[in-house]
């Protein structure tokens, strides 16, 4: 299987900006097209043989994930992205007064602003603290719970710091507590496999966008039997209907209201396909290899400071946030996109944990399995030159 | 922040030939208007424009990239001071263009860039072939180049060692001589008259070479380069008595075939299809004469004829 041949990765200047968004496999286009070319009509609706076959290929979708997250088709929701997810959960739970959330001080804005809005309401937000290399620790965690913390919701991997996190231990030290968990698993799910079935977490959020599908597509999961309203009513969410009032159907059907992205999640579905197809053990050896050739181009360099892990072992996935000197993070990523390298600079929708590295912003170089290891040499060259003005 | 200013600018120019810069000007547009109301430059233009500079200079030298990176604050003022500095004088330029039909000055003669582009007819591409065989030749080469010179003009005068060289090197090719005294220089209507003068006793080039040797046009001293050149000093004064002897007529009907060839400048050479304005090297008239020279309007160095075609 060579994994090249399944994207077109740009080679000037070079993509390491997968944390951000990864590139999209070519399966996941063509399925895109195959929708829009051969069977393109409205899901569910009427007999003719586009809408059944259209339909057809958009619920094996549900199926392809449950299987990739070994859970129940009836488990997953179609959303825009992590964030609408997350936001999803939010309004979807009934939260009281003085009720606790916990959540982390390594979140991405998309995990942190949907709690701290329901201050309002009287909810009360903790912080788990993370170590100084973003890891999280079960036991901090459990010190914070208490019989009020309705909703523990981290995430599976910082997009800042890349940090690989004791996931399974969080989650039972929060169920321990009968709280509810959520999983932020945008940054988790391209690089290693979850599965629900051991990390039992009541709602999982991912992005289609990083994990080589479409943009405008992500999956929630939510638990059978875990508390969720739907956020959203109206057509396609509803048994039947009346001037009085309406009865909503069961499963996540309930939760999609409207015409959904169809080709968009027919794309997402090829996107698990590939990941499939590539193999994980393979995307994590990959991966190793370029973390390990950071890490040395890294070492190399004296001028540049490193945040998050400093060993390879704890790294979750080849994303690497840094500064050059006191060199402005932004002139950094111009100069770096100059010698052919596309990096992301700045907070990373993640100012709590920006400030608290003590700096403005960062250069993020992220890498995945279409990355290969003479590009980050050429990357350590590239930053050696941008050293020489620190 | 100041960088903002001279981009604005800058795209601005740009932006008329290309919707790149275009778009980039609309950014520094913003960008203007947020310092000027003292708030950070949103696009963060001048963090780009710095550091694509800087990666540049990294991949020549790092030094220089370092001491630039250090000190940008400070040299972007001097670059932003030297740019406004160089607006105004444009300013003023375009001021007397307007003002004297001159960028440099109501005295000047001096070539003026705007002639090139905003004088109807100007510019060497404007240029149309003059006939030969009407001025005096020098050599007996078949090529015939023309010359419009002004006796009283530095580059005129300038020119005519390289052009000796050149025609030394080349006996195929004869030069013809044209009179196109430019108005602001003193002397240079009798100064040309005087040398058709000697042209009617048989000494134009030795005459000629006198004017351009020795600086000073003054009638009285005309009347001595005559004498030194063993002239008959009666037919010559005779000659030189008004503006409309045959010699003085001579002069007009040269500076008349030179505005309605187009010239705007001299010296102005034409050769073998080509046109030259100002003073060229012996090599420069070589390749013109190959016919793989270009015809240079925008020559830097000739003397401005204020009236010219326009
Ligand atoms: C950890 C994490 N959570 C949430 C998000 C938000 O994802 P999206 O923009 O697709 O909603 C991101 C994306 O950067 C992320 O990295």
């Amino acid at each position: 299987m060579d994994i090249t041949s399944l994207f077109d990765a740009p080679k000037n200047p070079a993509y390491f900006d997968s944390a951000a968004s990864s590139l999209t496999a070519k399966p996941v286009r063509a399925k895109m097209e195959e929708f829009y070319s051969q069977y393109r009509a409205n899901i569910h609706r009427g007999a003719h043989r586009y809408t059944k076959k259209a339909s057809q290929e958009y619920e094996a979708v549900y199926a392809k994930l449950a299987k990739f997250f070994h859970a129940k088709e009836s488990e997953f929701i179609q959303v825009r992205n992590t964030t609408e997810a997350i936001n999803g959960v939010a309004l979807g739970l009934d939260f009281q007064r003085g009720d606790e959330i916990v959540t982390t001080s390594i979140e991405h804005h998309s995990n942190l602003l949907p709690w701290l809005r329901l201050k309002e309401k009287g909810v009360v937000v903790r912080i788990l603290e993370a170590d100084d290399e973003g890891k999280l620790a079960p036991d901090k965690l459990k010190a914070l719970l208490t019989p009020k913390t309705k909703l523990v919701a981290l995430t599976a991997c910082s997009n800042v710091l890349g940090t690989k996190e004791p996931l399974e231990q969080l989650v039972k030290v929060s169920k321990d507590n009968h709280s509810l968990v959520l999983l932020d698993a945008a940054q988790q799910v391209g690089h290693h496999p979850l599965d629900l079935s051991k990390v039992k977490a009541d709602y999982m959020a991912f992005s289609g966008h990083k994990v080589f599908g479409p943009t405008g597509i992500g999956a929630l999961y939510h638990r059978e039997g875990a508390p969720l309203a739907p956020w959203f009513v109206g057509g396609g969410t509803i048994r039947e209907a009346s001037l009085e009032g309406y009865k909503l159907l069961e499963n996540h059907e309930r939760f999609e209201a409207g015409t959904p992205a169809i080709a968009e999640w027919m794309g997402l579905g090829a996107a698990l396909d590939t990941i499939d197809k590539i193999g994980y053990p393979k995307i994590e050896a990959h991966e190793k290899k370029l973390i390990s050739a950071m890490f040395s181009a890294f070492a190399s360099n004296p001028k540049v400071s490193l945040y998050g892990p400093k060993s390879a072992q704890d790294k979750a996935c080849a994303l690497f946030a840094f500064s050059v000197g006191r060199v402005p993070h932004h002139e950094v990523a111009v100069m770096l996109d100059q010698f052919g390298f596309a990096c992301r600079s700045g907070h990373h929708c993640a100012m709590p944990l920006t400030k608290r590295l003590g700096v403005e912003g960062t250069v993020r170089a992220s890498l995945h399995v279409y990355n290969n290891e003479e590009e980050v040499r050429m990357f350590g060259e590239a930053l050696q030159k941008v050293g020489a003005l620190a | 922040m100041v960088l903002c200013f001279v981009a604005l600018f800058v795209f601005a120019v740009l932006g008329i030939f290309s919707a790149k810069y275009r778009a980039l000007f609309f950014e520094a547009l913003g960008c203007v208007g947020r310092t000027l109301t003292l708030r950070p430059c949103e696009s963060k233009l001048d963090e780009r424009i710095k550091a694509t500079l800087i990666a540049h200079l990294l991949q020549r030298s790092p030094p220089a990239a370092r001491a630039v990176h250090k000190h940008f604050a400070a040299l972007s003022l001097v670059f932003t001071i030297l740019f406004f500095g160089s607006m105004i004088y444009s300013a003023v330029a375009v001021y007397n263009y307007w003002a004297y039909g001159n960028c440099n000055g109501p005295n000047s003669s001096e070539f003026c860039a705007f002639d090139a582009v905003l004088r109807p007819g100007a510019g060497a591409g404007n240029l149309t072939a003059v006939q030969a065989g009407i001025g005096p030749k020098r050599g007996n080469g078949s090529i015939v180049m023309v010359e419009f010179g002004c006796f009283s003009c530095p580059f005129t005068r300038s020119a005519q060692s390289p052009l000796n060289q050149f025609l030394a090197s080349r006996p195929d090719v004869s030069l013809e001589f044209r009179a196109f005294p430019i108005p602001t220089h003193e002397n240079s209507f009798v100064a040309a008259q005087a040398a058709f003068c000697a042209d009617e006793q048989g000494k134009f080039w030795e005459y000629h070479d006198a004017l351009f040797a020795d600086e000073n046009h003054s009638r009285e001293n005309l009347g001595q380069m005559a004498a030194r050149l063993s002239l008959d000093g009666t037919r010559f004064d005779a000659c030189m008595a008004s503006n409309s002897t045959p010699a003085g007529l001579r002069v007009q009907r040269d500076v008349a075939a030179g505005h309605a060839a187009g010239i705007y400048g001299t010296p102005t050479f034409f050769i073998n299809g080509v046109t030259l304005v100002g003073p060229q090297t012996p090599q420069e008239f070589s390749d013109a004469l190959r016919g793989i020279g270009t015809s240079k309007p925008e020559q830097a160095a000739s003397c401005h004829a204020p009236n010219a075609s326009g």
